[in-house]
């Protein structure tokens, strides 16, 4: 049993310790903001925070977890409501697919925490999981 | 590269070449850290220079290897999965949580990539038991490589290692250190891991 804490809340999970973060999400919690893309831990689709930062919750098992801070997409904002950078990313039409967005705006959010004017070339960095930083680093600014 | 290496694979002068080449060579892995930016600078060097390094290099490690050939773990040494790690972290750790969580967080993280069970064939993950960093007396290098990650030379056909800096906390990192080492080295443990961990996270040299 791991209890760990997502977008404010406290959860008990009762899965096996490696179970990837990922799974406990969208299966047991039903946050489905994060996908599955690749498995090994290299497109960034399923990006969330821990304790603020930037992880990929597919390689990411639930014993390293105890105790820890997960952050979602859901915890940002809501359809109605949603977060600056959310804003952000529909304002510039960031969203090509769509399908790895979710990743991408909690990598951009772990960056605008710690850095709240990030230079180009900063975001560039922080980005570069993905292929094209200048449109995610266009609509990170803006927010 | 000489007898003092604890590494449990030897160099040949051939795969020296390839991995000078290429940056990639099995069974050895990808050239990673400091090492990543040469492949890429000798793709620009004429092929007779690089096999003359290759050359020069192999010469030097070729009568020293004898010693270490014969320390290499068989096949049969290794062990077959995650399962088979609960007898060696009772000997890693003081039996906190986070030791025992050690071979928890390896089959979660690690194995998908390290083990040919997962999904190694993708990723090219290197067996963990034939690991340099894990059997060289100093941990730094692991410790770097776990918390960072590899990004291979240019045109190599590995995956990316992923960096679990920010997955794991730092008592973690230690844990899991002490146990790949415990597990998959027949070296001595080391020492003041969690010092050690704290030292490459505040970036000390």
């Amino acid at each position: 049993m791991v209890t760990l804490n997502v977008n404010g809340r406290d959860q008990r999970i009762d899965a096996d310790g490696t179970t990837p973060l990922l799974y406990v999400l969208r299966d047991d919690l039903g946050l489905n903001g994060a996908k599955f893309g690749c498995g090994l831990g290299q497109c960034g689709a399923c990006t969330v925070l821990v304790d603020g930062r930037p992880v990929f919750s597919c390689i990411t098992p639930l014993a390293a977890l105890q105790g820890r801070r997960v952050t979602t997409l859901e915890g940002l904002g809501t359809l109605e409501k949603p977060g600056l950078l959310q804003r952000a990313f529909i304002d510039e039409q960031a969203a090509q697919c769509g399908f790895c967005i979710p990743g991408m705006i909690m990598r951009a959010q772990a960056l605008l925490q710690a850095n709240a004017s990030p230079s180009d070339r900063e975001i560039r960095e922080h980005m570069q999981t993905w292929p094209n930083p200048r449109l995610i680093g266009n609509s990170a600014l803006a927010a | 590269l000489n007898a003092a290496s604890t590494a449990p694979v030897a160099w040949t002068a051939e795969q020296l070449l390839i991995y000078l080449r290429k940056g990639f060579v099995e069974p050895h892995g990808v050239a990673a850290g400091p090492m990543r930016d040469i492949p890429n600078n000798l793709g620009e060097a004429p092929a007779d220079d690089v096999k003359a390094i290759a050359e020069y290099v192999g010469s030097l490690l070729a009568p020293a290897t004898a010693g270490r050939s014969e320390r290499r773990r068989g096949p049969e040494a290794r062990p077959e999965g995650p399962n088979a790690s609960a007898e060696p972290t009772s000997t890693v750790g003081q039996g906190g949580a986070a030791s025992r969580d050690a071979a928890t967080i390896y089959a979660g993280a690690c194995a998908g990539c390290h083990e040919p069970s997962g999904q190694r064939f993708s990723a090219m993950g290197i067996p963990l038991a034939d690991s340099k960093v894990i059997a060289m007396p100093d941990p730094r290098n692991l410790i770097h490589v776990v918390v960072e990650g590899i990004e291979p030379p240019d045109g190599t056909p590995t995956a990316s290692m992923p960096g679990f800096g920010a997955a794991f906390t730092q008592e973690q990192l230690a844990e899991l250190a002490k146990f790949l080492r415990a597990q998959f080295s027949d070296q001595p443990p080391w020492k003041d891991m969690e010092k050690r961990v704290n030292d490459v996270l505040r970036g000390t040299p």
